[in-house]
């Protein structure tokens, strides 16, 4: 017999009876394997939740969520309802199984307004499970969200937002109303919110970006980055961590204490920028219209300009009109340089 | 002498129950599902914001949502797609590199009042783009907008062809008489030139003569196209917004899929008279699908072109104005006006390093219909409306209003890929007889000819057919029917308009209902 390659087929040969027993209990072994690797319906290693809530188009939606841990994401969906998707998973000794998310996790709404709350459950171990929330709303929706740790998102609604993370970062972009977001231990990037944002960390990185009513910026302990924003505060409380300011469109001030400052941007109202030992530069453009007073402690003047008079190398202060003067731009260092361009 | 009397009466009695039933099973369109006042401009006028375009569901398929990437695109282009325009960067209220105090740079309201982009054309049809795209919800078919939003008194929504646009920012525009006041959003082409050749062209209803927020345009003295005479002489053609939601599934249908289901119903197809064809790309003969016409290749090519005629705005796709008077462009204008941000300083570019701040407007509004999803039907549908679907499919109406296609097996963007669109259309051009034509030929889609247009949202429309000419759904569906003239073959639906016709009247309400349910 030759099969369609040409090649002959090998018949199997019969099986005697010792040959039997041998392959039923070598089966049976592999059987056992299974089922014991396998430990059977009730474990398992994910589960999944998905909700979708009708709420009344011509009303905004109030959304609050509580997440003890894991990554959070309230996005824009579409009008008229809430999805609630939710998806677990466990690693190293931790199990899930169907009743997870029945046991851990709590809707309640009362017409449009929804409170999600996922709270432990002793019969899971929390440190072996990573959930994941993502809640699409309506563009009309405003939210208080509280996660423990892990990972928030808040994206493409209306607002307000008042978002806070005790360990982890948050991200907030596209919010036409005002954002408070806070963070215990973490990193904050914001971006295009139409109102004014107030954005805190202990310890970690802000980065602001397109908000035309400004922010209030600070860290414990991290860097700040502020591109095109209105009125601004940006505090950088301890450590090397710097601030980086472009495009500012209204007053200015910001503070840091070993890091250095930078600030390049036209003066549209007054500044008001120091730092303990860091460095301190502004690039202005050619045009810009400013009264200079700058002052530093132990520090050095560095002025890049040929539309600036150099002040002598032994003063530590000294002010200047540029362009005939405007907005009032005050800088000081203890010990860092003061640089012009 | 009596029983005259009692015949007469009998008989005048059998012809009041005949009106009374006649009247009571008039079949009737239902109307906007939702009612026009609790969408779009309806709502406005409630002042609640017109709602934003849904974003695309996650894949039924394999359940892959759309990514950050393509959403934070998708939010931008929400953004971009909101701004009014205005002529020139510095008469913009909100300029690029300007403090902010107090004004809507970022405000994705609709609509918003102020401008805060530039490039708005000497001619132009509209001054944003939600102006045409706002019912049911943003990204939809034209309707009604508030004429004065930002007053305290808000007017009723009204067609902003009849006083906003025309009249924004003091320009000085006559108004046309076929824009009304509660009609369609109209758009223009004319059939023919004055020397008699084809034309076919869209001419731009308004100019930027007389605005009083453009310093540097003080000698445009641009006129309108006599409109009046050229209604006269029969040579307009009118052509009304279609809806921009679900346009990236549309895209993701492979040629192979619309070419398969055409083929599919062949059979059934023959003995009605239904042919249909693709107008197909003159460059690499692919099938073009987008636009009354199907005369548009892709939804870049279509947000290139609209930026282009219908904002007057230039771009990298149409980088040439339709209307280059200098004392109507004014003297600082760059072109072409919206292009790739490649400035070297942060003012323009905002955050250079961002790839959100280096698209253009016209690129982001693109992006922002692939990510629209598609018009959701009425989810608790009637049982009249379920019967309609059925007979909907067995009169014939599903042969050309293909209820479903299939979007490429594997694509770049893992939302798209794989799966089901349920657009009511079968993508392709058919002879729609002399009642419909328009006498503009576009590619190989001939005066006639008009693509299947998707039903996908026509619950919530108020306006029928290319140009608008009907909101009644029921003359919708009967001006499908014209019989061959000396110039046009017959209509290729008339088989089907005919069995529509044949059906009683709780039948062709069924259908009505079916339709408002999409």
């Amino acid at each position: 017999m030759f099969n369609a390659l040409g090649r002959q087929r090998r018949f199997p040969r019969p099986i005697d009876g010792v040959r039997l027993k041998r392959r039923i209990a070598w089966l049976t072994l592999v059987a056992c394997a299974l089922l014991v690797e396998a430990p059977g319906s009730v474990a398992q290693v994910g589960a999944e939740f998905h909700r979708t809530l009708m709420v009344a188009p011509a009303q905004p939606v109030m959304l609050e969520v509580q997440v003890s841990g894991g990554d959070l994401q309230i996005l824009y969906g579409r009008d008229g309802q809430v999805s609630i998707t939710a998806v677990a998973k466990a690693s190293g000794d931790a199990r899930l199984d169907d009743n997870f998310f029945p046991k851990v996790l709590s809707i309640d709404q009362r017409e449009n307004h929804l409170t999600v709350i996922h709270a432990p459950n002793p019969a899971y171990a929390e440190s072996g499970i990573n959930v994941l929330y993502r809640i699409e709303v309506p563009y009309r929706t405003e939210v208080i969200s509280r996660l423990n740790s892990g990972h928030q998102k808040v994206s493409g609604i209306m607002g307000p937002v008042k978002a806070a993370v005790g360990s982890g970062d948050i991200r907030a972009d596209y919010i036409t109303k005002g954002l408070q977001a806070e963070v215990g231990q973490g990193n904050l990037d914001i971006q295009v919110v139409g109102e004014r944002v107030e954005a805190k960390t202990g310890k970690g990185n802000i980065s602001c970006a397109r908000i035309p009513q400004g922010v209030s910026a600070e860290t414990g302990d991290g860097d700040i980055t502020l591109m095109v924003v209105g009125p601004s505060t940006a505090q950088v409380k301890n450590g090397r961590g710097r601030v980086d300011i472009g495009g500012a469109r209204g007053s200015l001030t910001g503070s840091t204490a070993e890091g250095d400052l930078h600030v390049k941007a036209i003066p549209h109202d007054d500044w008001q920028l120091s730092s303990a030992s860091g460095d301190v530069r502004l690039e202005l453009p050619p045009e810009a219209h400013l009264e200079l007073e700058a002052s530093t402690t132990a520090g050095e003047f560095q002025i890049d300009r040929d539309d600036m008079a150099k002040p002598r190398p032994d003063l530590h202060f000294f002010e200047q009109k540029v362009n005939g003067g405007g907005k009032r731009v005050d800088v000081h260092t203890g010990s860092g340089k003061i640089v012009i361009r | 002498m009596r029983s005259t009397r009692r015949f007469a009466r009998n008989l005048a009695v059998t012809c009041m129950l005949l009106v009374f039933c006649n009247w009571a099973w008039a079949q009737k369109d239902p109307g906007v599902r939702g009612g026009i006042g609790n969408t779009g401009g309806g709502l406005q006028q409630q002042g609640i914001p017109i709602p934003h375009p849904p974003l695309i569901s996650p894949n039924p398929t394999t359940g892959a949502p759309i990514n950050d990437n393509e959403l934070a695109s998708f939010l931008e282009g929400i953004l971009r797609a909101g701004q009014l325009e205005s002529t020139c960067d510095t008469c913009a209220d909100v300029t690029d590199g300007s403090p902010v105090t107090g004004l809507g740079e970022l405000d994705p309201v609709f609509p918003q009042f102020h401008t805060n982009s530039n490039g708005l054309g000497a001619r132009h049809n509209a001054d944003q783009c939600f102006a045409c795209h706002a019912q049911p919800v943003l990204g939809g078919s034209g309707g009604f907008i508030v004429p004065n939003p930002g007053d305290m008194a808000p007017h009723p929504a009204e067609n902003p062809q009849f006083r906003l646009v025309p009249h924004r920012y003091g320009r000085q525009n006559v108004v046309p008489s076929f824009e009304h006041q509660f009609g369609p959003i109209r758009e223009v082409r004319f059939k023919h030139k004055p020397d008699g050749t084809a034309d076919g062209g869209v001419h731009q209803l308004w100019t930027v003569r007389g605005s009083t927020n453009d310093p540097t345009i003080p000698n445009c003295a641009l006129t309108q196209p006599d409109f009046a005479a050229e209604e006269k002489a029969g040579n307009l053609a009118f052509r009304i917004p279609l809806q921009m939601m679900g346009l990236g599934l549309i895209e993701s249908i492979q040629d192979r899929e619309i070419l398969a289901q055409h083929d599919a119903t062949a059979a059934l197809r023959a003995p009605l008279g239904i042919t249909g064809h693709p107008n197909r790309s003159g460059n690499d003969g692919t099938i073009t699908r987008f636009g009354w016409k199907a005369q548009n290749k892709s939804i870049t090519i279509f947000a290139g072109e609209a930026y282009n005629v219908e904002m007057g705005i230039t771009n990298e796709a149409f980088p040439t104005a339709t209307e280059e008077d200098p004392d109507c462009q004014g003297p600082s204008k760059p072109e072409p006006n919206d292009v790739v941000r490649t400035d070297d300083t942060e003012i323009k570019n905002q955050k250079f390093d961002n790839p959100l701040h280096i698209l253009p407007d016209w690129q982001q509004f693109q992006i922002l219909m692939r990510f629209t999803d598609g018009p959701a039907p009425d989810p608790n549908p009637s049982d009249r409306a379920k019967k309609g679907k059925i007979l909907f499919e067995d009169i014939g109406c599903a042969l050309c209003h293909t209820p479903q296609m299939q979007t490429a097996p594997v694509m770049n963007s893992a939302v798209l890929q794989n799966r089901p669109v349920n657009h009511f259309s079968d993508l392709l051009v058919h002879h729609m007889g002399s009642k419909l034509a328009d006498d503009i030929s576009q590619g190989q889609a001939g005066p006639d000819e008009f693509r299947t247009t998707p039903l996908w949202g026509v619950g919530q429309r108020i306006f029928f057919l290319h140009d608008g000419r009907t909101s009644d759904l029921l003359q919708a569906i009967r001006d499908h029917f014209s019989p061959a003239s000396p110039q046009y073959p017959a209509s290729e639906a008339n088989a089907v308009v005919h069995r529509f016709n044949k059906l009683p009247p709780a039948d062709q309400q069924a259908i009505l209902d079916f339709l408002r349910s999409l």
